[in-house]
């Protein structure tokens, strides 16, 4: 299914997508929306400088080619990037948000405070800040989505405990932990999975088969218009939004929205042939997630401008409760014999567009970057992989890798690897199931012994999915779980990543969770008459982007 | 002595007829001449393959056809000729092995279907429910629900092709179940089994292989375009379905990964077609 | 004549029985299920669980099989799990291309077949004919997607003349920029069953030909023209229209790997999305609906046969 079968590759979330974009490695990228470039098609400077009827050299309408058409934009209720990316900054806001650099900024709330223990937070809310369906957003509205929001997601449930989020006043909103998470707010800003604040109107009237929500309504600068099943979904700007900051100020998701463009479209194109050209014939003014086998070509085409961002983290996961792979002497061999290059460059082409990496956090989360535990990562060594394939006392059993058969990434991947474990002798089979049967296989031990996966990065490492136990992969290491335990009790900063390096360096050398092959990138292009163009974490910034009239 | 000779004689020369009606039928020589090189080559593809068409070379991507690779690199540096060799293999393999399992169930079906009326009206409305089905949506779900993999789509394949098989031994079966000497065997006492497989079945055979290549062909057609949709044979098994599949995400770079295969496709398929055509000419007594 | 009618009518149900109980539990017996796709790959086991026991997906197969069946009986074909609106309007929607794509694609095969296979029949066995079938034997070989690949490589990827691939709304894009991108993809529907539709002519043409009547105008100095167009043409048009019928089911059908190798939003793809998002009422009702529609051609055509020949209607 080719819709969703990229849903992982997708979203950059804590990424620092944006920064590797611009990291040199684009000639063509502009500054990205810079604080004062924000409103330039309204205050009239930048390039058109002297035109005060700005308005009408503009387009009214966006063509985004998008490649996956979501399953819902209730984004709360999944982690996939396309509802996050269509949904996020547009249609909906959070609490807090993050802004370039990865910092956590306000976004409805006018202010927010934790306690030094980590237990207590609070956040003031922006007064006057109306839904798209008219109703001013107060501390129950606030409080509603916060908590749906725990309910459905894994990773925010763990941090919050039994705890839950409580009205103070109706501008104010309050939750008490019983142990402390330091990382509360970047999990929220982060939206993995939507942490974003809808009417609670809206959440008590929910579809009661899927228990997802009737109607797509939230505080931000567009509302939801239409969505042709197969076609596109159109956003229609929001005369009454309220934006926040200062005009011209604008950073990451961060910011104020300016909204000049009118209607939004994102035109569903699966095929990257048909965005190819569409972005050619001038059908689209951006396109996401092209070819990287055609970027030679768009670098060299006059009016066409690219950009490049982390897309997400390669891994091999492996079964740790089932199969050959329960044994660490098997994870060992596969882990000193699978070579990151090889891997990568079947699965994406192009070198430019991925970076073998050590580190479990890509190097753009400058905090977390570490090279623990290199001196068994990489080794691409037949000999040390044939002796721990003794030691494990392999017999010619079959190895089975799990791929999904509609993601040509991933199952190139698979490819690559069956191919060098069959050079150090071993039986491998590959499993390739359709995306859907992939998605439960991996659920189910029996079924695999490793799987490739394009983890969306996270924004602190122990919520790297492959760290727990209740995720694919089944991780059972009880010193992780301590660690990971002891990491999210230290508010301390240093003393928190001094933990980290150990507990990577363990991940490496004894526990082999997972292999981390590298980050990924991926890459879009955008006309020449598109302005105040900015990227972040897979999406464009709609809110302040207009595209001139030809 | 005198009768046998000229017997002998008569046999000789219509041997003779034959032969030439299968010289003059063109169809059926080019088809069979094509058949016979594509399972030839299905059968020899281990040995002539110039490359192991599985082994990955990354610094050799998308080369176009050369003196080195004469049909090109694909997405991952094998040998395009190499890979579309072993998917003669495959192609071949799943083309007989679909013809010959519902050759053989779908004449069982259509033989006692025909001379049993109530079973036929069972067995029938079922094959009528199946046809009624768009076969490539039937066979996508099967194989989804069995799996990919050269086994379930030979299996996935075989169900949809019976249905096709059996309606055709059945009408046969009808029409000579009414001839005047099958009543009469059937009068003098002659069992059901004997007149089914001894008298019936000879008369049915001819028609129903024809149909067989036509299925044949038709195997060969759903293998690759379910390969195609990435529900067929799995990768990294080549077969020239998914071959094509691979080419299509790189049709602006490397257009030699969807016509070669393709070639592969048409040839053989237009040999299994012509074979058929040709095989129904040369069975019609009209012709001549 | 009525009782004939009630036989036939009966095949028809049990058909329509099968189909329904065949597709029910194929799609249903896949692993995987909508409660996941909805969830996406990442989300806890737990959460998947709780979202299928919400759909009611956790009740026994049977049971959910019984209370469809009985839905669709009364009319309702279910509901979307993706997609909002009622199912009528959901298939409509993807109806529209693909109807368009389908009727396009028949009149490139009729306005190809027609002329070919009278002139094959005309010049039967002399090169013309050779010709023409060995194109037309072409033809039926090259696989749809194949053929859709190699226009996409030959008019769009070197020529630059047409899209590679895409929809555009007739209301929005005008009939111009609609035909453009709706010209390829008609095309390689279209030449298959050209050329299936071209040795139909050719042959029905050809018995026509040899009847008694036909012979007998021949020999009382009926010009070739007159001949050809006034008797034989129209006599022929019987099975030619069948076919005709029959390729209109088979192309809404085959429209499938066209319009996943164009990207057109149809039925065919609708098909395809839904097997893989397991969105089960989805596939059933598509599924129902083209055999409904198929077995509803064949019933008519039946009970036509029957009408024009007696025989038919009490034989088997």
């Amino acid at each position: 299914m080719k819709k969703r079968m990229m849903a992982w590759l997708l979203a950059g979330m804590m990424a620092a997508s944006a920064l590797t974009g611009c990291g040199g490695k684009t000639e063509q990228e502009p500054a990205p929306a810079a604080p004062d470039a924000a409103a330039s098609e309204e205050t009239g400077d930048g390039e058109e400088a002297d035109s005060s009827t700005a308005a009408a050299e503009y387009k009214e309408e966006i063509h985004i080619g998008y490649k996956i058409e979501p399953a819902t934009l209730d984004t709360m209720m999944v982690g996939d990037a396309p509802a996050r990316v269509i949904s996020y900054g547009s249609i909906y806001e959070a609490l807090v948000t993050m802004d370039a650099d990865f910092k956590v900024r306000e976004e409805l709330c006018e202010s927010y405070e934790v306690s030094a223990d980590a237990k207590e937070y609070t956040w003031k809310l922006r007064q006057g800040v109306k839904f798209h369906n008219g109703e001013e957003m107060k501390a129950d509205d606030v409080v509603a989505s916060m908590n749906r929001w725990v309910e459905h997601y894994g990773n925010a449930q763990a941090m919050v405990g039994d705890s839950r989020f409580e009205k103070v006043d109706d501008y104010t909103v309050k939750i008490s932990l019983e142990n402390p998470a330091a990382f509360l707010n970047e999990l929220i800003a982060t939206q993995t999975q939507g942490s974003v604040i809808m009417p609670k109107s809206v959440l008590d009237d929910l579809d009661p088969e899927t228990g997802s929500v009737k109607s797509y309504v939230g505080t931000g600068p567009y509302k939801f218009g239409e969505w042709k099943e197969g076609s596109y979904i159109r956003l229609d700007r929001y005369e009454d939004y309220q934006p926040y900051g200062t005009e011209g100020d604008c950073s990451g998701w961060y910011g104020y929205k300016s909204q000049p463009t009118k209607t939004v479209y994102y035109d569903i194109v699966t095929d990257v042939a048909t965005r190819t050209t569409g972005i050619q014939t001038g059908e689209f003014d951006i396109v996401y997630e092209m070819s990287t086998d055609d970027y030679p070509m768009f670098e060299a085409t006059d009016g066409l401008n690219t950009w490049k961002e982390m897309n997400g983290e390669w891994v091999i996961v492996y079964n740790k409760e089932d199969g050959l792979t329960k044994d660490i002497n098997i994870r060992q061999a596969v882990n000193a014999i699978a070579n990151p290059t090889e891997i990568l460059t079947a699965a994406h082409g192009n070198p430019d567009f991925f970076r073998v990496e050590v580190s479990f956090m890509p190097e753009e989360t400058v905090n977390w970057y570490t090279d623990s535990g290199k001196e068994n990562a990489h080794k691409v060594n037949a000999e040390l992989a044939e002796e721990y394939l003794d030691k494990a006392g392999y017999n010619g059993e079959t190895f089975r890798i799990l791929c999904a058969s509609n993601d040509i990434n991933l199952s190139n991947a698979a490819v690559a690897l069956k191919a060098e474990l069959e050079a150090i002798g071993m039986t491998v089979e590959l499993v390739t199931p359709d995306w859907t049967s992939y998605s439960s296989y991996r659920s189910d031990p029996s079924k695999y012994d490793v799987f490739f996966a394009a983890l969306i990065p996270v924004a602190v490492p122990p919520l790297q999915l492959y760290l727990s136990s209740t995720w694919a992969g089944f991780t059972q290491d009880q010193q992780i779980f301590d660690l990971v335990a002891q990491m999210n009790q230290t508010t301390d900063l240093d003393a928190c990543k001094e933990v980290w390096d150990e507990l990577q360096a363990y991940c490496w050398t004894e526990s082999l969770p997972a292999t981390k092959l590298g980050t990924v990138f991926l890459y879009g292009v955008y006309t020449d008459q598109v302005e105040n163009f900015s990227s972040f974490c897979s999406g464009p910034i709609i809110g302040n982007i207009a595209v001139r009239k030809q | 002595m005198e009768l046998k000779t000229v017997k002998e004689q008569m046999r000789r020369e219509h041997r003779q007829l034959k032969i030439r009606k299968f010289i003059r039928n063109r169809a059926l020589m080019i088809g069979a001449v094509v058949t016979v090189l594509m399972i030839l080559l299905a059968a020899l593809s281990r040995g002539i393959a110039p490359y192991d068409p599985l082994e990955i070379d990354v610094t050799k991507r998308l080369m176009p056809p050369c003196g080195a690779y004469v049909f090109g690199t694909d997405t991952f540096g094998r040998d395009v000729l190499s890979r579309i060799l072993y998917g003669t293999a495959i192609s071949m393999k799943v083309g007989l092995v679909v013809s010959v399992t519902s050759f053989v169930i779908g004449l069982v079906m259509g033989l006692y279907s025909g001379y049993y009326p109530r079973l036929g009206a069972v067995l029938m409305r079922l094959c009528d429910g199946l046809k009624a089905i768009p076969s490539l949506i039937l066979a996508i779900a099967l194989v989804g629900v069995m799996g990919a993999g050269m086994r379930n789509v030979i299996l996935t394949l075989s169900i949809i092709s019976i249905p096709d098989i059996a309606r055709v031994a059945r009408s046969l079966t009808l029409q000579v179940k009414e001839q005047t000497y099958i009543e009469a065997l059937r009068a003098s006492g002659a069992g059901s089994m004997r007149i089914i497989w001894l008298n019936i079945m000879p008369n049915v055979i001819s028609t129903v292989l024809v149909q067989v290549s036509f299925i044949f062909a038709t195997a060969v057609i759903s293998e690759a375009s379910l390969s195609f949709l990435g529900v067929g044979i799995p990768v990294p098994e080549p077969s020239w379905g998914n071959i094509i599949n691979e080419g299509k995400t790189v049709i602006f770079q490397a257009w030699w990964m969807v016509v070669y295969p393709g070639i592969f496709i048409a040839a053989s398929v237009l040999g299994l077609n012509l074979l058929g055509e040709g095989l129904r000419d040369f069975l019609d007594p009209l012709t001549n | 004549m009525v009782k004939y009618i009630a036989r036939k009518m009966f095949a028809v149900l049990t058909v329509l029985f099968v189909v329904s109980f065949v597709t029910f539990f194929i799609i249903h017996l896949t692993p995987g299920d909508p409660a996941r796709v909805m969830l996406g790959a990442d989300a806890s086991e737990e959460a998947v669980e709780n979202l299928r026991e919400q759909m009611g997906l956790n009740r026994p197969l049977p049971v959910q099989y019984v209370e469809w069946l009985g839905n669709v009986l009364r009319g309702n074909l279910g509901d979307s799990i993706f997609m909002k609106g009622s199912m009528t309007s959901i298939i409509g929607l993807r109806m529209k291309p693909t109807v368009e794509l389908t009727v396009f694609a028949l009149v490139i095969a009729v306005f190809i077949a027609i002329p070919t296979g009278i002139l094959a029949a005309r010049g039967r066995g002399r090169l013309v004919d050779q010709g023409m079938m060995a194109v037309s034997m072409l033809g039926v070989s090259v696989p749809n997607f194949l053929l859709g690949l190699l226009l996409v490589l030959l008019f769009a990827v070197k020529l630059k003349l047409f899209p590679a691939s895409g929809y555009k709304e007739l209301q929005e894009a005008g009939l111009l920029e609609h035909l453009r991108y709706l010209l390829l993809p008609a095309v390689s529907l279209g030449l298959m069953h050209a050329a299936l539709l071209s040795r139909m002519t050719r042959s029905a043409v050809l018995e026509v030909l040899n009847k008694d009547y036909i012979k007998m105008a021949k020999a009382k100095g009926v010009r070739a023209f007159s001949l050809m167009f006034r008797h034989a043409l129209r006599n022929a048009l019987i099975p030619v229209i069948t076919v005709i019928a029959q390729s209109f089911v088979s192309l809404l059908a085959g429209a499938l790997v066209t319009e996943t190798v164009f990207n057109i939003p149809g039925i065919g793809k609708l098909v395809i999305d839904s097997i893989s998002r397991r969105d089960y009422e989805v596939v059933q009702a598509m599924v129902l609906l083209i055999a409904v529609v198929n077995v509803l051609i064949m019933f008519l055509l039946d009970i036509l046969y029957g009408i024009i020949d007696p025989r038919i209607r009490s034989g088997k």
